[in-house]
């Protein structure tokens, strides 16, 4: 390792080549190839966010749901499944839970929950004991002591029914009257002779014989009506003597059967009392079982126990599931929507998706008929039943974008169950009569993770969120840069590279992979934790060594996919470089002007990412000390750049304005700038600029300058200074590298340095130049060659030096004000006052 | 399990001949009669038979009808006895083509008037099946006219030769409806018929050939089953 791999001081002046760019020696990393090394015992740099998911994961006290929050990429959802799959593994597999018909209210199927694997054991019990039912009641129905039986209810209530009609017959033998059959009944017609008598005869007969018949047919008449009331009863007690029968022979052929379903889940008193349920509602409804005329009659009385009416009578919902059930066995069915009997602990489910309906679950339907059916049999299990017992992931911003999704998922925690609900419930679109599957107790640690901006919005806005994930886990974004972490990062890569497939590295794709990893984090102390662009990294340095068929990625495949990316992505940067280098966009990198200077910024679009040097000029008059943000004037300045602005003037006031008023007015504007521009890192060079127009003194353009100021005139840290420097860089290079072009940062971002090589070979081979400063002064006398001069003990500057020129010609601005303004002295602002 | 049936063979029958009028339970009549037409392959005939009795009786002046459901009483009256009977007739032919529909069996129907056996015995023609069931009594919810086929197929073997045809019919109606066969010399006394328990009669027409109609009505509450009479 170099001397770069000491702890910075702070280094001000020219910058030697070894200090724009930290290097890993691969000498220093003790493997052939990462294939020696193994995985990471666990995410190196995460030991906080580990120790807290660990926390959020063991603690089972209400509303102790846990969040995870960091980077995309940073690893969350791998770092938290591998933490709970651990934890989970220890735990006991949760409960099984199936949902089964509801026999007093059929469109509210019940939930029961089941040792984990003995779900399936009675699914399949009860499929069993359905095959067996329907064998075993159709052939006790068969029977010939059924039969018998039956033939004697019928025989006893036609006897019963037949001596009354005989009694009729024989009475009306006797008065010579015979009954006969109509379509909607029966009528009594006069006979002689067993035959009918015509109208005509009958006409014939004399007088007090006709009245005679008459008179007979009437009194038959009534006692024929009279017999007739009285067969209701008789109707009825032989059904109910049917019926009973029917329940002895059904009850003696379902005991048996389900006593075998009992004995087998004792320990289950939910079971049992399904059972028994079911065997009444069986008995009931036995002609399900039976196709026979007979049964149906039976089932067709009044009370007779229509399908879908159950031991406690008919509810609701009860012709509407009859309607539904077009196998008419499917009743007797169980429905397993959780089944555990695979899992060897506690479940860890990510819902990918987390709609409403993935959550709680969903009842679906069939259309049949142009109508939308449904029935306990079609009902889905969603995240939270599957996770019950366990833990749920989840990313938060797919959670939050689903509609009514955080509501659900909130309401289930409060309420401690889940219950089925659709969308168009939550809406109260719907007003059918559908299922509500009775809820199942929710038992589930939910895990959302997303970004910290997701946590800290709902933080502020959802007054619930803080009560429902007291644990929270935050994710680091980097690690210090130590040897420690060189190896931690060596082996991370090699799991990478087993997880994907990918070819290991050799100590030189290593090294060169930690020092890109620096450069992801911008920072030549630290290393990004972003697995995610590592991985990246790692497939497209892989591409490129199985190009070049090499057993091993080096640091040529390393940082041929470096460039590479770069120049796939690149177009606009190279378009921005050409509009400077065809003099489109004015950049001087060579010659001296006054009020001009080249700032740097940043462009971030897409996973693109360049510095572009912008020229920066500087207008002066004598006016009310007022310096002019020609950016903030147009709005295209944002509230950071203003503040840079404000904070330079009051540089100007703290330096030039204790003994007379400035009387000044400057403005100040990015030019060929055509969008939005914030950021205080341009506040030095536009202090440059101004100190240049002020003092009537040039700047040299082969610099371009980046920084903060401060009202105390410190030069202070900003971001990007990598790729300010290259952008700078890239132009200078395009135009030819004449040796005294260079960029002037803050002494503070040193320690950030991690240069691309082309810039640190300029700078070794004195072709360019990268100053540190600390101070406006110090920048001042790099840009213009001159002294910038401290205040003496006179008050004064030294003569010639750059503050005594612009205090000289401020002085000379505050005088000519004073005449102006009629020998009064004060600024604008008195003036307003007086 | 049984084997499933072979599929019905063509018997060389023309026509199955089934009779009903307003006392009978025309209904399940009809569905035996399909199901032994798509048996021996022939076409269905349905006769109805608008009883000639019951429509001269009505013209009597203080004739009344106990009605079977709400057991009120009313004036019989001859147009609406007249219109009742065709409005069963409709339904009784609706139900025909329904279940000739279904059976793929040929159909016609015709309404006459008279007696229900004469007519139906008058509209026979050579090769005709004829199916016959046992007289309901008038009462309401007494003895029930067994219209299922709830036993054996037994065939009255005739006297005579040439009975060959008809036990290949019995047979293949046994095998269809998948019922045992059985066989029953014709001279067999009414009783002892009776305690064979048959679930269908199949008799040779000559069988009731000098009989008059009282003696065929015997015949059928004796076996207490469907009857159903095949020319040699």
């Amino acid at each position: 390792m170099t001397d770069r791999n000491v702890k910075h001081v702070k280094r001000v002046g020219a910058l030697r080549a070894e200090e724009l760019r930290r290097h890993c020696e691969a000498g220093c990393l003790s493997f052939a190839s990462t294939a020696e090394l193994a995985d990471p015992e666990h995410a190196w740099g995460q030991e906080r966010a580990i120790n807290a998911i660990e926390f959020g994961a063991d603690i089972s006290r209400e509303g102790y749901n846990l969040f995870v929050f960091g980077a995309p990429g940073a690893g969350k959802r791998n770092l938290v499944r591998q933490i709970l799959e651990r934890r989970a593994a220890k735990l006991p597999p949760p409960s099984d839970w199936i949902y089964v018909y509801n026999f007093a209210e059929p469109h509210k199927p019940n939930a029961i929950a089941l040792p984990a694997g003995e779900g399936v054991r009675f699914h399949n019990a009860q499929m069993h004991m359905l095959e067996e039912l329907r064998t075993a009641i159709p052939a006790i129905f068969e029977s010939e002591e059924y039969r018998v039986r039956r033939h004697a209810i019928d025989e006893k209530v036609r006897e019963s029914q037949e001596s009354a009609f005989a009694v009729l017959d024989r009475r009306a033998a006797e008065k010579s009257i015979r009954v006969v059959r109509t379509p909607a009944g029966i009528t009594l017609l006069p006979a002689r002779g067993g035959e009918l008598i015509k109208p005509e005869a009958f006409q014939a007969l004399p007088e007090n014989e006709r009245q005679q018949i008459e008179s007979d047919i009437q009194e038959l008449q009534k006692e024929i009506v009279q017999t007739f009331e009285s067969m209701p009863r008789v109707e009825k007690e032989r059904r109910q003597a049917l019926r009973e029968l029917n329940r002895e022979f059904a009850n003696f052929a379902v005991r048996e059967i389900i006593d075998e379903a009992r004995a087998a889940f004792d320990g289950i008193p939910e079971v049992r009392e399904y059972l028994d349920l079911m065997q009444a509602d069986i008995i009931n409804n036995v002609q399900i079982f039976t196709q026979s005329h007979e049964m149906q009659e039976a089932s067709e009385l009044p009370g007779g126990g229509q399908a879908g009416t159950g031991a406690g009578g008919a509810g609701p919902g009860d012709g509407l599931a009859q309607a539904l059930l077009g196998n008419p066995f499917q009743r007797y069915e169980t429905n397993l929507i959780v089944d555990n009997s695979g899992l060897q602990g506690a479940p860890v489910y990510y819902e990918a998706k987390p709609t409403v309906q993935q959550l709680v679950g969903r009842v679906e339907h069939i259309a049949q008929m142009g109508a939308l059916l449904t029935n306990f049999m079609l009902i889905k299990a969603g995240a939270l039943h599957q996770a019950n017992g366990g833990y749920l992931l989840i990313d938060a911003r797919a959670l939050l974008s689903q509609p009514f999704a955080w509501d659900t998922l909130k309401r289930a925690l409060w309420g401690r169950e889940v219950r089925i609900e659709s969308p168009a419930d939550l809406l109260s679109m719907v007003s059918t009569i559908s299922l509500e599957a009775e809820p199942i107790p929710l038992r589930t640690k939910v895990v959302l993770f997303g970004e910290a901006i997701i946590y800290y919005l709902l933080s502020a806005h959802d007054p619930e969120f803080q009560n429902l994930f007291k644990a929270v886990a935050e994710m680091e974004d980097v690690v210090d840069w130590t040897p420690e972490s060189e190896a931690a990062f060596s082996r991370q890569f090699a799991a990478i590279c087993r997880a994907l497939g990918l070819r290991h590295l050799d100590p030189t794709g290593a090294g060169r992979m930690i020092e890109q990893v620096a450069r992801l984090a911008g920072d030549a102390e630290k290393l990004s934790l972003h697995n995610g662009k590592i991985s990246d990294l790692l497939r497209e340095a892989d591409y490129w060594a199985g190009k070049d068929g090499a057993d091993l990625i080096s640091a040529g495949h390393v940082q041929q996919a470096v460039n590479l990316r770069e120049e796939r992505i690149g177009r606009l940067r190279d378009r921005s470089l050409e509009a400077i280098t065809r003099d489109i966009v004015l950049i001087e990198t060579d010659g001296a002007h006054i009020g001009q200077i080249n700032g740097l910024s940043v462009l971030s679009i897409g996973e693109l990412t360049f510095g572009r040097p912008s020229r920066i000029s500087a207008r002066i008059g004598i006016g009310a000390g007022r310096v002019l943000d020609i950016e903030r004037e147009v709005e295209l300045g944002g509230p950071l750049h203003s503040k840079g602005v404000l904070i330079l003037s009051g540089f100007l006031r703290e330096r030039f304005g204790t003994e007379h008023p400035l009387a000044l007015t400057a403005s100040l504007v990015f030019e060929q700038s055509y969008g939005g521009i914030d950021g205080d890192s341009a506040s030095s060079a536009e202090l440059y600029c101004l100190l240049s127009a002020i003092a009537k003194i040039p700047i040299n353009q082969s610099f371009a300058v980046t920084g903060s100021v401060n009202q105390h005139g410190e030069v202070q840290a900003i971001g990007g200074v990598n790729e300010k420097i290259e952008g700078f860089f890239d132009v200078c290079a395009k135009r030819g590298l004449t040796g005294r072009q260079g960029v002037l940062i803050p002494s503070a971002n040193v320690k950030h340095l991690m240069l691309r090589a082309d810039v640190v070979t300029a700078v070794y081979e004195g072709r360019f130049h990268i100053h540190a400063v600390d101070t406006i002064d110090r920048g001042i006398e790099i840009l213009t060659g001159l002294p910038a001069g401290e205040r003496q003990a006179d008050g004064k500057f030294p003569e010639g030096s750059v503050n005594a020129r612009v205090e000289a010609r401020l002085r000379a601005f505050a005088e000519a004000r004073k005449q102006a303004d009629g020998g009064q002295s004060g600024n604008g602002e008195s003036r307003a006052r007086l | 399990m049984s084997n499933p049936p072979d599929p019905p063979q063509k018997s060389g029958y023309r026509r199955l001949l089934v009779g009903f009028n307003h006392q009978i339970e025309s209904r399940t009549a009809l569905d035996l009669a399909a199901k032994l037409a798509e048996a021996v392959q022939t076409e269905l005939a349905g006769v109805f038979v608008m009883d000639q009795d019951l429509l001269d009786m009505a013209r009597l002046p203080f004739t009344t009808e106990i009605l079977r459901a709400s057991r009120q009483t009313r004036n019989l009256d001859p147009a609406a006895i007249e219109l009742e009977l065709r409005a069963t007739a409709e339904l009784m032919q609706r139900r025909l083509r329904q279940l000739a529909l279904r059976a793929h069996r040929q159909c016609s129907f015709r309404t006459v008037h008279g007696h229900l056996l004469r007519a139906l015995m008058a509209q026979a023609e050579a090769g005709d099946l004829i199916l016959l069931r046992q007289t309901d009594l008038p009462w309401p919810g007494g003895r029930q006219t067994v219209l299922a086929i709830d036993g054996p197929v037994m065939l009255m073997t005739p006297a005579a030769a040439g009975g060959d045809g008809l036990e290949n019919l019995a047979r293949q109606i046994a095998q269809v409806l998948q019922k045992t066969f059985i066989a029953a010399p014709m001279d067999t006394p009414l009783a002892k018929l009776s305690e064979l328990r048959p679930g269908l009669v199949i008799a040779p027409a000559d069988m009731f050939e000098s009989s008059d109609d009282k003696a065929v009505e015997r015949f059928t509450d004796a076996v207490r089953c469907p009857v159903l009479i095949a020319p040699v």
